[in-house]
């Protein structure tokens, strides 16, 4: 699962090029446009901001992949077996020392809503989505690729609290946000200048 | 040739009494059609919907030909409502031989379309959660609404249907057959009386339903893609009237067709006149330009504002001159601007020709169902960030249960041609 895409950038022309990179979570939006459209309430926003799927009720109809102007739901299209790297069932391959790997973290409920929404390739026919690593957030981690980025360009935090890491940075350096004008509140900052500026070629 | 003269009564009920050899083949191969569909879904069920052509935003369409056939169904089954509402408020007498034949359209075209929905879900197994949550989404998701509006609409129009067949089914269920039991049954409680009442009721619900037409695809299903702010060429409060008019159009060409075939089939020729098909193929005529006005009111808006609508008019891009230029222009011009004139010049000349109705017809309902494929796809394919173009080939799967839903339709049609009378039965 790569919930997380990364938009490669170059710019200029050679031997004067520099190369951007504009990471693109779920931005766990406040008007969020999944949680409206959902039609068996599936997609939920939490109390603290989180904006979760719970795979148990999901039905898979997609709605919110159409809506998210963002595109970050992903649905399981395959049976999640038949989507491993490695081919479980098949003679010769690590499988059969290996069992298929769980996590039982993500078999857990989490939230005052009790809903099994952490992980995800569970299930077949549901949708996905970057969940800002619940089942870390709720344990006082971080989220997984904020904890493991070398050069701490992710950061994570509360952002009602004026004095946590996050709220500083933001009233000290300019920031965007993506599509802001769509109105979705997104809750993810891009410090610095605009992140998709003019002069930038997708690598 | 057979010379002998039958009675309008025998005539209307002809289909019930005789059953050909022909039938049984027909149906045969409609069942073993239906079966190759099954195998499909069953296909698609054991694997997950990796088997159609649909992906994620930045490859794919995550909605493909089941949406745009959803449409599409739901847009079919306006027709028998628009004869209905002609006839009993209208006063179009001359429209009341097909009514039944087109309101059989609604219940059918219904089912149809809830059909596709099930075969878009990647979890039909928990489709109850539709249900089961309904008050609580009630207030925001469009899908919702659908629900909600559809089932209404069905509703509608089975009970419509029943009503204005309770005095013929009375007449069957004193005729000697098989099936009487099954008449006797659906007549329970029947008095003479009731027809002047049921009339009545019929009045009032061909009233209500033209609104229930607005709600459904001037509404609902629009707004299913019009308030997507997240899709570059959906958003907009042109999808309205844009869908109603399809809507209107794909239901009337159905109802040409299905007319056209019966009466063909079943040498009703003196019972249902030219002059319903003069009067449908007009109305076609003139509709079909105003849809083609639309798509260029659309195109023109996009494409006029330039830069600040860079994803939308990356979308008219991708439908004019991009991947699926070789889809749009085709339709356009075969599916809708040829058969449009050869129903405007018919008329004009006055040479009307029932032949090149129909084809007509069908051609423009071919062209309405390709138009909704080019409604629901494209935006899909194109993002508001700048992702990779997504691409579709709908794969064998889908096309087996587009063509199920299509077999299925014949085949309700049939079975209620050999149960039910299409015609209001009366002696002359």
């Amino acid at each position: 699962m790569f919930w997380m895409h990364v938009f490669r950038f170059e710019e200029g022309k050679y031997p004067n090029v520099n190369l951007a990179f504009v990471p693109r979570p779920c931005m766990h939006c406040d008007n969020a446009p999944c949680v409206k459209v959902c039609p068996v309430g599936a997609r939920y926003k939490r109390e603290d901001g989180l904006v979760l799927t719970d795979y148990e009720r999901c039905i898979g109809c997609r709605y919110c992949e159409v809506a998210c102007p963002y595109g970050v739901n992903y649905f399981n299209w395959k049976i999640p077996a038949d989507n491993y790297y490695i081919d479980w069932k098949s003679e010769g391959n690590p499988a059969q020392v290996i069992p298929p790997y769980r996590n039982p973290d993500f078999e857990r409920k989490y939230g005052e809503e009790q809903r099994r929404v952490a992980g995800g390739g569970q299930y077949v026919g549901v949708v996905e989505k970057c969940t800002w690593c619940v089942h870390r957030i709720e344990k006082g981690l971080k989220p997984a690729c904020v904890a493991n980025c070398p050069v701490l360009a992710l950061r994570f935090g509360d952002l009602a609290d004026p004095d946590s890491e996050v709220s500083k940075l933001l009233a000290t350096k300019p920031w965007s946000r993506l599509l802001e004008e769509r109105g979705t509140e997104p809750r993810v900052y891009y410090i610095g200048g605009p992140p998709f500026r003019e002069g930038l070629r997708e690598v | 040739m057979d010379r002998k003269v039958y009675s309008t009564e025998e005539k209307i009920l002809s289909p019930l009494i005789h059953t050909g050899r022909e039938f049984y083949f027909f149906l045969g191969a409609l069942l073993a059609l239906l079966g190759w569909s099954l195998y499909a879904w069953y296909t698609q069920l054991t694997q997950g919907l990796a088997v159609t052509g649909m992906r994620d935003i930045g490859v794919g369409p995550p909605w493909g030909l089941y949406i745009s056939n959803f449409i599409f169904f739901i847009g079919l089954a306006h027709g028998g409502i628009a004869i209905s509402a002609a006839v009993r408020i209208a006063g179009l007498k001359t429209y009341k031989p097909i009514t039944r034949m087109a309101e059989l359209l609604t219940p059918i075209s219904i089912l149809m379309a809830a059909l596709s929905i099930v075969f878009d879900l990647g979890r039909p197994d928990r489709i109850m959660n539709l249900f089961l949550y309904y008050f609580e989404r009630a207030g925001q998701s469009p899908l919702s609404w659908d629900l909600a509006v559809i089932i209404i609409y069905f509703a509608f129009g089975a009970i419509y249907l029943f009503l204005t067949m309770r005095s013929d089914l009375a007449v069957l269920s004193k005729r000697r057959s098989r099936l009487g039991w099954l008449y006797k049954l659906l007549v329970l409680g029947y008095v003479s009386e009731e027809k002047e009442k049921v009339e009545r009721l019929a009045w009032w619900m061909a009233l209500c339903i033209p609104a229930l037409l607005v709600l459904l695809s001037g509404g609902v299903i629009a707004w299913l893609i019009g308030l997507m702010i997240g899709r570059p060429g959906w958003y907009g409060a042109f999808m309205g009237p844009y869908f109603v008019t399809a809507a209107v159009i794909s239901a009337i060409a159905a109802v040409i067709v299905v007319a056209a075939v019966l009466r063909h089939l079943f040498k009703w020729e003196d019972l249902i006149g030219p002059e319903i098909f003069k009067g449908l193929a007009s109305f076609l005529a003139t509709s079909v330009f105003v849809y083609l006005y639309f798509v260029f009111a659309e195109q023109i808006t996009v494409r006029y504002s330039g830069p600040s609508l860079t994803p939308d008019l990356s979308v008219s891009q991708a439908v004019l001159v991009g991947e699926f230029a070789w889809i749009f222009w085709p339709m356009l011009i075969l599916l809708f601007i040829v058969p449009g004139l050869a129903l405007f010049i018919q008329i004009a000349l006055r040479r009307f020709s029932l032949g090149v109705t129909t084809v007509a017809a069908l051609a423009i309902l071919t062209g309405l169902w390709v138009k909704r494929v080019l409604i629901v796809v494209p935006p899909l394919t194109r993002s508001l960030l700048p992702y990779p173009l997504g691409t579709y080939t709908p794969t064998w799967v889908e096309w087996s249960l587009i063509a199920s839903c299509f077999v299925m339709t014949t085949l309700l049609y049939a079975l209620f041609i050999k149960l039910f009378p299409l015609m209001e039965v009366r002696r002359d």
